[in-house]
């Protein structure tokens, strides 16, 4: 029964827990130790299943709590997000120098949101990645309404801003 | 709504989710975008690709492994509580022995016998004259105070 609950409820957000450490951490190993972690921690405590309204918003909880734990802990490697590991990612492209370039062109994307500041980074990969509402994303971060909103508007026009900015001078 | 004014909304932050994804599909799609807002194709390109990422094979067998373990072995000792049952195990260990030492009685020390019985006087007249003697000894000592006093003068 357990087991069964576990594969059908909590295994199949694996990915979108991945995604969330992996922004937080911008390290590949250690987004994957945290998800690892949180779901073994998630397994224990199948008493706490019953209670919990809804088990995908309480597991991002607890993998923004532990890789931000992890964070001011300063224990995390000072790894780098890779955009070639991107499945499809130049599957658009005619010729292999356009995909050469479109990579280019996402892994620049990645950086210059991987540089943003932790809230608005967070807040602009849950509402345009992983498309949340915002009053999921206000109980996912604990913010004020207006600060996710306020966060949202300069994350995508800094965003926009730079890169618009070395599009027109060169990367 | 045209594309330019929903991605108008889109940078003003006013978008609902239903217009993102109309914006995400628009640029995601193999449709003729635009001119003017060609440029923004790759940014939507961006949020589209990193929506697919996932964790790589075989996290699910090392996720099943570590599942796997009994949560007995995953036990470990925490040193704060380590050093506090270490102080609570000796001052148990002093307070027994102190306890130990109240209850158990001492052992005791050899004690020396002396047969008082021969000092003591046989008949009356062995009696009189050891008091005598005594009163002998007390006069003699009386006597000598007396004379000391008297050469003080």
């Amino acid at each position: 029964m357990s087991l069964t609950y576990f594969k059908q409820h909590i295994l199949p957000v694996k990915d979108k827990l991945y995604r969330l450490a992996l922004r937080i951490l911008s390290d590949d190993a250690e987004a994957q130790d945290v998800v690892q972690e949180v779901l073994v921690k998630a397994w224990r405590q199948q008493d706490a299943w019953p209670a919990i309204r809804n088990v995908e918003a309480w597991c991002m909880k607890l993998v923004k709590n532990q890789a931000i734990d992890k964070i001011r802990s300063g224990k995390q490697r000072r790894g780098y997000l890779e955009a070639e590991s991107l499945p499809g990612l130049a599957d658009h492209e005619p010729t292999p120098l356009a995909a050469a370039e479109y990579s280019d062109t996402m892994a620049h994307l990645l950086k210059l949101m991987q540089q943003l500041p932790e809230k608005q980074r967070l807040v602009m990969h849950l509402r345009d990645i992983e498309e949340m509402s915002y009053q999921e994303i206000v109980e996912l971060l604990d913010l004020p309404m207006n600060q996710v909103k306020v966060n949202l508007f300069r994350a995508r026009n800094a965003v926009r801003s730079l890169y618009l900015q070395t599009e027109n001078h060169g990367l | 709504m045209d594309y330019k004014t929903l991605i108008e909304k889109y940078f003003a932050g006013t978008t609902t989710l239903e217009e993102e994804k109309r914006l995400k599909a628009y640029f995601n799609s193999q449709e003729v975008v635009e001119k003017e807002l060609e440029k923004y194709i790759p940014l939507f390109r961006f949020l589209d690709a990193e929506k697919s990422r996932s964790l790589p094979a075989g996290f699910e067998r090392r996720l099943d492994a570590e599942l796997s373990v009994p949560q007995a072995r995953r036990f470990r000792l925490n040193p704060i509580r380590v050093a506090a049952a270490a102080a609570i195990f000796a001052l148990a260990l002093i307070a027994g022995t102190l306890v130990y030492r109240e209850i158990s009685p001492a052992p005791e020390a050899p004690v020396a016998t002396i047969d008082w019985s021969k000092y003591e006087p046989k008949t009356k007249e062995e009696a009189l004259q050891i008091t005598r003697n005594a009163l002998m000894k007390v006069s003699e000592g009386l006597n000598r105070g007396v004379r000391i006093l008297e050469k003080g003068d």
